[in-house]
């Protein structure tokens, strides 16, 4: 083989393998020191008692048993599960409907779309603030509102009962947007024959979208799932800026649980344990939402 | 570890050097130092080594070494104009002026006023002038020797432009924040070579965490205010140091000077181990704050004096509209671990034992009768459950007749009030055990063993502290915030004296602080502190019965303190 | 004729049910925002108004004036702009000569490495918060502008997507400018880069968006006010203000409007971005 090859071409290979590695070279670095080196430190850290600073003591799996026995971590999760399955099937829906609205033909699409987008891009500390001012049980718009017509009013996000709804609601209003433009997108892509050809055979608007639009539309529907998912998991500035996780620890997610444990209390050890236990949720959750949603995702 | 810390630092070095960025560090320069002794009885000095005769020897007035003004103007190279008609004399080095008058006790520098215990006076026909205050004030550093009667100058004109810089990190906000904006002002001016820098954190939780994250960094602030239980969490890493050997040192505190300190507070300045990491604040306790024309509209004539009062008034304090719509409460309280824990003490109960190691209030009478009767008023209404700071904004917007808060909350309770109706302050209903009141607001840590500060900046640190904890500035911090003076002899300083003359409610702090309790400086109370809050908040919420609930909450405070 | 007549009035109630619809769900989203602009003009006193007042009776600019006094914001929207764009700019270098080679250099170890960077994907940013502040602290980056931007100088979805790019490059091309005489870096800055822009658009809002609105890491990297960025520097005005609602919502208009401009000069392309990401998804 070797003997076949011209002294040019392997010179061409041995300059392509430079030029290769030196091209890749500064995203590996980046990439080995911030995400892959720190993924091996925060094993080691989680065997120590440690505040970084002066304690440094091995304590083998001790954090682990912590971690399992004790029902703040998996209350941490519970309440991110809790979060995830009141958000995601509610930012679903709606997203969907919208963009199901928008996509009959309305006037002036552009500008209901950038405004049903716009709280996506809005930052989330800016938007939180009006939401605690809404929110706020005894001065906010929304029980004023719901006094208004004769609802019964809530302690939102002062009450353990109703503080998980209300980050509920404003995370969802906060992100429906972003499912509106991916929804919209894969509407825009299911070929209008197909649509025509049932609704000559006479199927309802309804049928037609359940047995037609739907199974086309089911990848963007997964990707909004798991993206939406995911970042429920990594969820932090809402729940800092109106909560601070309680009352009590009503809307502690296990981010913020992290958080708390590493830069409120100085368990940097323990607070390792509980990014590998966060880890693994996250990777078993994709692996499961693979499975479950894999099998009746349309590929087109 | 020496594996990881090989591969940390062999993928840190190809990092470094493939984005070549590294902060340039500045060579030190060297400094050229003036050093003036003295003696006490002694008309020979020596300025750098060489002996030098003073045209009157040293001596001490008042406790206060005094030196011929000629004699330290030209040892220290400072111009000197004298006014004859008003037998005034002022001294220039540098930017820094200080004008003395001869038999006068108030001195100036730089525009501020300083009390001085030695005026400036005339001995043998001589001028003569304390000589720390003049060195000091011009930013030379004084060391008394107590063995040889000596003090000791040292002096050099470089540290007036490389002043000993002091970061200090604080959560005083608003009229707090302005106070000790000016005050630190005022230090700085009279104290040249030494320039504190306030970090204003937004809060006292921000604070908390910046400071752990700092510590954590490596890279703490010099000194931080820091309540007792954050000093313990703080002190598990090596940077914080003790006060001890600068209240002992040179420049330290008199016996007669720490005796001054109100005895509650200079004790809880201390740890559970007996050290001293911190020196006493912003300290403050809890009272209660009210308001004076919806007393009067429900016939109430005074603050309650015992709880069961103040359950009554609460009742009679609620309204309700023609419609059965509730539109004043008698109270708004966000659940507080401090009003509950003094309150545990006034129904002659203990929250934890004496080594803060076991929780006593799993099943105790006093706890259970305290919690049933703030869970009581708030599942039947009279009392009105808010977050945060939200029983400003109702007392403030006239829906809710009282509210608890710290003294230092004041000036917060006053602005929501707006001049709307009369505020009313007072000290906290008694219970079946007398009155007690959480003491409660910051101390002053210093994170000294931290290496990138120098003995300078340490030594100009002590010099802040001392100076804030000196009975005038207390008095002025008092008076303009509303905190207790850590001293006791504050009281009696003109300022302080006019503010309660003023306001004689702001007093309401002080007249509880003999019955004032210590919350247990630990760093599991921390951690209990966050469960305590939690347990309350559910069964003030109604969301658990009072006995559930405090079984539940000794369980969760028992499995972080005992740490 | 009445059939006709009924299935247009069906159709027109049909749409007055739809725009209804529409903007029911566009008052929903849109109101807080209202709510927003309405509160930050209204004086301090107000905000505890019961009901709330649904428009201002004595609307005042104060509260900006005030809120703008009371912290150094220019210097907050400087450093998030200079962060953003930074790690922007840098992210966009490394990624788009990373993604050429992937695509288009044929070296040895590619595949592996390739798989490599996209298993970076698996471990969530927030698993790796603790590490990555010992490393900077241990680099002497902690409250540094190298702790904000170094980090984010390499993006693997921009990796992904730009080698996407360079892969549909026709090969006929590299081939013509070899002949020509160019060489890789030229071919690569003048033809291939060029071709690439949408997806560089693409990336660089999504950077820059995610520089813009970071909170947690810039939280726990830096602690000193000239570093801080808009999003913690807000936060910390609202433990300053507690319940001061109209200085906040007023904090709130003028930290958001940069955001909402850049918006409008790139929703075409930014839409279109995440739309098409819906596919590849």
């Amino acid at each position: 083989m070797d003997s076949n090859r011209t002294q040019a071409q392997r010179k061409q290979a041995v300059r392509d393998n430079i030029a290769g590695w030196l091209f890749t070279l500064p995203s590996t670095i980046v990439l080995l020191v911030f995400t892959f080196l720190p993924a091996f430190i925060v094993v080691y850290l989680s065997l120590f008692d440690t505040n970084l600073v002066g304690q440094m003591d091995f304590v083998g799996l001790a954090n682990f048993r912590q971690l399992v026995t004790s029902g703040d971590f998996w209350g941490s999760v519970f309440r991110t599960l809790y979060f995830t399955v009141g958000s995601v099937p509610v930012a679903v829906a709606v997203s969907l409907l919208i963009a199901v609205l928008l996509n009959s033909k309305v006037r002036g699409r552009t500008f209901w779309r950038m405004g049903f987008f716009i709280s996506y891009i809005t930052p989330l500390v800016a938007t939180s603030i009006i939401w605690l001012y809404i929110f706020n049980p005894d001065y906010g718009m929304l029980n004023a509102a719901l006094h208004a017509v004769g609802l019964p009013m809530s302690r939102w996000l002062t009450d353990t009962a109703s503080a998980m709804p209300a980050l509920i609601l404003y995370s969802t209003w906060h992100d429906v947007g972003f499912a509106v433009i991916i929804f919209m997108a894969a509407l825009s892509r299911v070929p209008t024959e197909l649509l025509e050809a049932a609704q000559i055979d006479g199927a309802s608007g309804w049928k037609t979208f359940w047995h037609v639009t739907w199974p086309m539309i089911s990848p963007s529907t997964y990707f909004v799932v798991i993206i939406y998912t995911i970042s429920a998991f990594k969820m932090f500035t809402q729940v800092e800026v109106l909560t601070q996780g309680g009352p009590v620890d009503a809307t502690t997610t296990t981010g913020f649980y992290l958080y708390e444990q590493a830069f409120g209390q100085m368990h940097f050890g323990y607070a390792s344990a509980v990014s590998i236990g966060l880890f693994v949720i996250i990777f078993l959750l994709t692996m499961l939402q693979r499975k479950v949603t894999g099998s009746k995702v349309f590929y087109g | 570890m020496y594996m990881a810390r090989k591969v940390l630092s062999v993928a840190l070095a190809l990092l470094v050097a493939f984005t070549s960025v590294l902060a340039v560090v500045p060579s030190a320069r060297a400094e050229s130092i003036t050093t003036i002794e003295v003696f006490i009885g002694k008309n020979t000095g020596t300025v750098n080594g060489k002996s030098t005769t003073l045209e009157q020897g040293a001596l001490i007035r008042n406790g206060r070494t005094m030196v011929p003004l000629r004699f330290i103007t030209e040892a220290m190279g400072a111009t000197l104009a004298w006014d004859a008609a008003t037998k005034t004399a002022a001294l220039t080095l540098a930017d820094n002026k200080i004008s003395l008058t001869i038999d006068k006790a108030v001195a100036k520098v730089n525009g501020y006023d300083v009390t001085l215990d030695a005026p400036a006076a005339i001995v043998n026909s001589k001028t003569v002038v304390p000589l720390r205050f003049v060195a000091e004030s011009i930013g030379a550093n004084t060391v008394w020797n107590d063995a040889q009667k000596k003090v000791t100058v040292t002096f050099s004109m470089d540290w007036l432009k490389n002043k000993a810089v002091v970061p200090f990190w604080e959560a005083m906000a608003a009229a707090l924040g302005d106070s000790l904006t000016a005050l630190t002002k005022e230090f700085n001016a009279t104290h040249p070579s030494i320039e504190v820098q306030l970090v204003q954190m937004p809060n006292y939780n921000t604070l908390q965490t910046k400071t752990i994250g700092a510590v954590a960094a490596k890279d703490p602030p010099l000194i931080a205010q820091a309540y007792e239980n954050w000093a313990a969490q703080y002190a598990t890493g090596f940077y914080l140091s003790t006060f001890d050997s600068y209240i002992n040192g040179t420049n330290g505190l008199s016996k007669a000077e720490i005796a001054d300190f109100f005895p509650k507070m200079w004790d809880s300045s201390k740890l559970a181990d007996g050290k001293r990491y911190m020196m006493p604040f912003n300290k403050s306790n809890v009272v209660m704050y009210y308001n004076k024309d919806m007393f009067k509209a429900s016939g109430i004539t005074h603050a309650p004096t015992t709880w069961q009062e103040f359950a009554d008034d609460c009742v009679k304090l609620t309204k309700t509209n023609d419609k059965g719509e509730q539109t004043q409460w008698g109270a708004s309280h966000t659940p507080s671990v401090d009003l509950w824990y003094g309150l545990v003490y006034a129904y002659g109960g203990r929250a934890l034992n004496d080594t803060y190691d076991q929780v006593l209030f799993g099943n105790n009478n006093a706890v259970k009768a305290v919690t049933q009767l703030f869970a009581d008023l708030y599942t039947k209404k009279y009392m009105h459950y808010t977050t945060a700071f939200g029983d400003q904004s109702d007392l403030g917007a006239g829906k809710a007749a009282m509210t608890f808060g710290s003294v230092a909350g004041r000036t917060y309770y006053e602005q929501a009030v707006g001049g709307k109706f009369e505020l009313g302050e007072a000290p906290l209903p008694a219970g079946p055990s007398g009155q007690a009141a959480a003491l409660y607001g910051t101390n002053i840590v210093m994170f000294g063993n931290a290496p990138k500060y120098t003995q300078r900046q340490k030594d100009a640190a002590w010099r802040y502290i001392k100076w804030f904890t000196s009975p005038h500035t207390q008095a002025v911090w008092a008076a303009q915030t509303g905190y207790m003076p850590a001293r006791q002899s504050s009281v009696n300083d003109p300022v302080l004296v006019a503010a309660y003359a003023a306001k004689p409610e702001m007093r309401s702090g002080l007249e509880q602080l003999s019955g004032s309790v210590l919350e247990p400086p630990t760093g599991g109370w921390n951690d209990a502190r966050s469960k305590i809050t939690a347990g309350l908040q559910n069964i003030y919420l109604g969301k658990v019965s009072v006995a559930d609930g405090l079984k539940k909450m000794a369980q969760d405070v028992q499995a972080v303190i005992h740490k | 004729m009445t059939t006709m007549r009924r299935s247009v009035m069906w159709q027109r109630v049909n749409r007055v049910l739809l725009y209804t619809a529409i903007t029911a769900l566009f008052l929903a989203v849109v109101f807080p925002f209202y709510w927003m602009i309405v509160t930050s003009l209204q004086p301090q006193d107000a905000v505890f108004t019961v009901p709330p007042e649904l428009w201002p009776k004595h609307p005042t600019f104060q509260n900006y004036i005030d809120a703008w006094n009371a912290a150094p914001w220019l210097r907050y929207f400087g450093n998030t702009f200079f962060v953003a764009s930074a790690s922007t700019l840098i992210s966009l270098v490394t990624s788009s000569l990373a993604a050429f080679a992937f695509a288009t250099i044929n070296f040895k170890g590619r595949e592996t490495l390739f798989n490599l960077v996209l298993s970076v994907m698996m471990i969530p940013t927030a698993t790796t918060l603790i590490p990555n502040f010992l490393i900077i602290r241990t680099l002497g980056w902690f409250d540094t502008f190298y702790a904000l931007i170094i980090p984010f100088a390499a993006s693997v979805f921009g990796i992904f997507l730009l080698r996407q790019y360079f892969m549909s490059t026709p090969v006929e091309l590299w081939e013509a400018a070899q002949i020509d005489g160019a060489s890789r870096l030229l071919y690569f800055r003048s033809i291939a880069l060029p071709l690439a822009k949408p997806a560089i658009v693409t990336i660089a809002i999504n950077s820059f968006l995610g520089s813009w609105t970071s909170f947690l890491w810039p939280t726990v990297m830096t602690q000193s006010q000239d570093k801080q960025l808009i999003e913690v520097a807000l936060n910390s005005f609202l433990g300053e203000k507690g319940q001061q609602w109209s200085q906040l919502a007023a904090a709130s208009v003028f930290t958001t409007i940069p955001i909402i401009i850049l918006f409008f000069f790139v929703q075409r392309q930014f839409i279109e971005g995440i739309g098409g990401g819906g596919i590849k998804g």
